[in-house]
């Protein structure tokens, strides 16, 4: 019986975390009443042209370089054609051939073990709008579809994995790490719910020792770390059961459903795709010589990898401990300032772990949520000097945190440090 | 050079409906522009590098800052609209 | 003379003079709009009302004491593809019919700002695709010197407008010759400035590298005030360029010594025995009055329009596809599916033209023939500015026939695309190089006017001026009255 080998590549979408659009002027927070963020630009009216925002450029750069690319010294943006009507311009702009990052990898642990994960490209594009179908839950049995652009020209990087992923295991791995990274380096903020981060999945099966690979599919739709892993376990049973009756597997989209946790063929009819790329005339080339990447390079962090061998190499933190506390990089910027101010690394580890984390749970929130608190720390007005303390501290703050009277060894905190601590959280 | 099948598929692309006659017009009318735009390839162009502008700028960039828009303004065109949002017929699932 | 037959300059002249008002001046050419439009059929849209409003805030100012900026109180007519807030704005086709745009084009706010009331929109070929402002869904402009002929396009209505003093400044737009040849036809001089000189943000895209805005005057001078306006850097246009602000009438009056004029041996091929002679004689005339002409080759120019035909189209039909019916524009009844409604919408609302070049773009960027036609365009283009740089070596100057033929009669060239095309063989070849160039008056050919196109380096719009009104004072021409 043939052994088979899985091979996957991961398509990332993340949404660059910025304060407006990536060509336009619009903002980008999540917005209730349809249409109200939006202007000429992104809902591609007649005459109206794009510029691009240069914070979304320093982004790739850091996320680039985070993973060990290429940053490409030319770039430039190019028009993907096609018609939709979520599509305002009736192209979308984005990368080709020319993209900002290229050939880097990540390395990802997986059992115990490192895998390293090639990435073949790094590319920056805009989002289109939004349907929303009327008068059924889907497209199908809809009476008809509204258009919001409030979504329309916000940034997105498209991270193209090669298909170095051999398990549902390790691309679930490779989904979480990347996760990590984006959000680590402020790059997007993760937030899966809102469809910050997206992943599209291209999946193929050849049997073991051979070289060349098998006809792929597109798993489109993996909203999670978990319909990561679901969705690719039930593609690779579907292509090796069709394998193993001697079918072929047809090149095709599919869309994976979370809550039936199936994958249906999207395309019955091979429409004819051609997307005529080209470049955008309306914008022009990007040229990023050496010292803009060394600028960069000089404003990123230490990267959680870094930091999860360091705290156990030399803070004494077991791999679940030091785990723990790369989880995100507010866990660990709070770890750390919380060890300045005195506090042992082990107990602190086991005080996040523990009581904050019961507490944070408790009270749906999460040390991003309340960034205040790591703004704090961060600007050393933080007003303890024992673990003790801070737990204290920490709960009365969190408690009252629309307005942080913060306990100190009996010494109530001047109002002024208390402007100076809010106007620094904003 | 050019077909009718060729004109058809151009018209899918750019989502244009031609009758017949249409059909073969401007099979006729780009057969002649192609035919005449073939003068090109007597120029050797191998080691020239393609311009997208004449006027070579790059590195234009816009700061990260919002500028609000009246958003009402841009739904007084529409079509079609409900609450807020351009209102499109059914789209069919393929 | 009355007032609709004075050049702008004389015009605020005179109003600065209190001699007569803005509105007085604006009520003139309004009146000569309605008049002639019967005939002439220029404007898509008359703005009398906006353009008295606005004439009589000048006269405010005035009555005020305050001093005048250049050419305010001044009128001028807009072609219909830059966006006017809450003004008709069509681009001459029927998916655009009636549409509002909800902003300004950066060179209106400009506009409104120097206080130049604004008569209205003026007709055009469909999206700017044409030669003799036939393809417009609404209806056919006359040449103001024979109303048998075409005005020449893409910005016929804009041409027309002046040529017909029912303005006496107009703005248009020049992506292969669209001002020129039209100015040409018309009689009067039409400026294309150097390609990211002029924003283009709520200019209505044809061919994204290759549009231009520019304009329409009586004289050299005119032309040389309004781009003062016009031209600047405009941050919501990343191809427009940061350069310092100019005077471009800095060299008027002053006529510069040793100029060399280059005359490519390419552009006076193809002409005709008659129109040669014409030709011959005026080069003949100015080089006795002690300018010097220099032959040379431009021997990339004869694929210039072979590119073009590829270059625009292939733009265009990108820039055309958010014309699908969903956020503006006509939108097809009776639809029952959006796809069905996004077809019907785009085939009932283009016309023949839009459509030929659509699927000439569509073609040309298609996969299999990308890098047989629109790269191999692209090289081409590199080889024609070559060309050209290498003549500015040479020379201050390149000159030409803007035409090689005057206006012709309507109708006479609609039935093939192709022998329409080749009426801008002589003006495509700048805007493939992003070069500024304009078309001056220069004789008549049948009771036509034939123009003299005067092409510059790039950003020398400046000298390319000075040249142009050094040569106009040689030419003399009458103009029409
Ligand atoms: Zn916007």
């Amino acid at each position: 019986m043939t052994q088979w080998e899985v091979v996957i590549g991961l398509e990332i979408h993340a949404q660059v975390t910025t304060r407006s659009k990536l060509f336009c002027s619009c903002s980008t927070q999540f917005g209730s009443t349809p249409n109200s963020q939006v202007c000429p630009v992104c809902t591609g009216m007649p005459g109206a042209l794009p510029v691009l925002n240069r914070a979304v450029l320093d982004k790739a750069i850091a996320l680039g370089l985070a993973t060990h690319c290429t940053i490409n010294a030319h770039n430039e943006f190019a028009r993907k054609n096609y018609f939709y009507p979520d599509l305002p311009k009736g192209y979308q702009i984005s990368q080709l051939d020319k993209p900002i990052c290229s050939r880097g990898y990540l390395d990802v642990e997986v059992d115990g073990n490192t895998r390293r994960i090639g990435l073949t490209r790094i590319h920056m594009e805009e989002d289109a709008g939004k349907l929303v179908h009327q008068g059924s839950d889907n497209i199908k049995g809809a009476t008809h579809s509204l258009v919001d652009l409030n979504r329309s020209s916000i940034p997105l990087v498209e991270i193209v994995s090669e298909p170095d992923i051999r398990s549902a295991k390790e691309a679930k791995a490779y989904m979480e790490s990347m996760a990590q990274i984006v959000r680590w380096l402020g790059v997007c903020d993760g937030n899966l719910e809102e469809g910050s981060l997206r992943c599209d999945a291209n999946i193929s099966l050849r049997a073991k020792g051979t070289e060349a690979l098998g006809t792929k599919t597109e798993v489109k739709n993996l909203n999670s770390f978990k319909a990561v892993e679901r969705a690719i376990l039930l593609e690779v049973d579907r292509q090796m059961e069709i394998l193993e009756e001697g079918g072929t597997i047809i090149q095709e989209t599919r869309h994976y459903n979370e809550a039936t946790n199936s994958t249906k063929s999207l395309r019955s009819k091979e429409e004819a795709h051609d997307y005529r790329y080209f470049p955008d005339p309306d914008l022009v080339p990007i040229a990023i010589d050496r010292a803009w990447v060394e600028s960069i390079a000089q404003t990123l962090p230490e990267l959680p990898s870094e930091r999860y061998k360091r705290y156990q190499a030399e803070l004494g933190l077991s791999e679940y401990d030091a785990g723990k506390m790369t989880i995100n990089r507010e866990t660990g910027d709070y770890f750390e300032a919380t060890l300045k101010l005195g506090g042992n690394a082990k107990e602190t580890a086991n005080w996040l772990n523990g009581d904050i984390s019961a507490w944070l749970n408790e009270n749906s929130s999460t040390l991003i949520t309340s960034v205040c608190l790591m703004n704090m720390t961060r600007n050393d007005i933080a007003w303890f000097d024992t673990v003790d303390g801070i737990h204290q501290g920490m709960r009365a703050d969190i408690s009252s945190i629309n307005r942080p009277v913060t306990i100190t060894k009996g010494r109530p905190v001047a109002d002024d440090d208390i402007r100076i601590f809010w106007n620094s959280c904003i | 050079m050019i077909s009718h099948e060729d004109v058809k598929h151009l018209a899918t692309l750019s989502r244009l409906r031609f009758n017949e006659a249409e059909v073969a017009q401007y099979t006729k009318d780009l057969g002649s522009i192609f035919e005449y735009a073939k003068a090109l390839n007597e120029l050797p162009t191998d080691e020239i590098a393609p311009s997208s502008h004449a006027i070579p700028i790059e590195n234009v960039f816009r700061e990260d800052v919002i500028v609000p828009f009246d958003a009402d303004a841009l739904l007084i065109n529409a079509p079609d609209e409900e609450g807020h949002a351009f209102k499109v017929p059914q789209i069919l699932a393929d | 003379m009355t007032l609709i037959h004075k050049p702008a300059t004389e015009l605020q002249e005179l109003i600065k003079q209190k001699q007569v008002s803005s509105r007085e001046v604006t009520e003139a050419f309004l009146a000569q709009i309605h008049l002639v439009e019967p005939t002439l059929n220029a404007f898509l849209t008359i703005t009398d009302e906006l353009a008295l409003s606005m004439a009589d805030v000048v006269d405010e100012k005035i009555s005020k004491g305050h001093a005048l900026g250049p050419l305010e109180g001044v009128p001028i007519a807009i072609k219909d593809n830059i966006c006017t807030e809450n003004i008709p704005t069509t681009c001459a086709s029927n998916i655009l019919k009636g549409f509002l745009p909800p902003y300004n084009a950066t060179i209106i706010e400009t506009l409104k700002h120097a206080g130049l009331p604004i008569l209205g929109k003026t007709n055009m070929d469909e999206f700017a695709m044409g030669s003799s402002t036939e393809t417009s869904a609404y209806q056919k402009t006359h040449n103001p010197w024979n109303i048998d002929c075409v005005p020449g396009g893409s910005s016929g209505g804009s041409a027309v407008a002046v040529a017909g003093f029912e303005a006496p400044l107009s703005i248009g737009s020049d992506t292969g010759g669209s001002i020129r040849q039209p100015a040409s036809f018309c009689g009067n001089v039409g400026l294309k400035p150097t390609y990211g000189r002029v924003s283009r943000y709520g200019l209505i895209a044809f061919a994204s590298s290759l549009d231009q805005i520019g304009s329409f005057s009586n004289n050299v001078t005119d032309t040389a005030h309004l781009l003062n306006l016009l031209a600047g850097h405009d941050p919501k246009d990343s191809t427009s360029l940061a350069l310092e602000k100019e005077d471009f009438t800095r060299f008027i009056g002053s006529p510069k010594k040793g100029l060399r004029v280059g005359l490519p041996n390419e552009f006076f091929k193809h002409l005709s025995p008659e129109i040669k002679a014409l030709y011959t004689t005026l080069i003949n005339k100015l080089s006795q009055d002690g300018i010097e002409f220099v032959w040379l080759d431009l021997p990339s120019i004869e694929y210039a329009l072979a590119t073009y035909y590829i270059i625009a189209p292939a733009e265009a039909s990108s820039n055309l596809a958010r014309y699908d019916g969903v956020r503006f524009g006509f939108r097809a009844a009776g639809t029952s599916s959006t796809s069905e409604m996004i077809e019907q919408s785009r085939s009932q609302g283009f016309g023949a033209e839009v459509k030929r070049r659509i699927l000439i773009g569509t073609y040309v960027l298609s996969s299999g023939y990308y890098d047989a036609y629109y790269k191999k365009a692209q090289k081409v283009r590199t080889l024609i500015k070559k060309d050209f740089d290498l003549a500015f070596e040479q020379v201050d100057i390149i000159a030409s026939p803007t035409t090689p033929t005057p206006a012709f009669k309507l109708g006479e060239k609609t039935s093939d695309p192709l022998e329409m095309y080749l009426s801008d063989i002589m003006t495509i070849p700048l805007n493939l190089a992003g070069l500024p160039g304009l078309s001056i008056p220069c004789g008549l050919h049948n009771n036509l006017p034939m123009g003299w196109q005067l092409m510059g380096k790039a950003f020398d719009e400046a000298r390319l001026l000075q040249v142009a009104h050094q040569m106009e004072s040689l030419i003399g021409f009458g103009g029409r009255s």
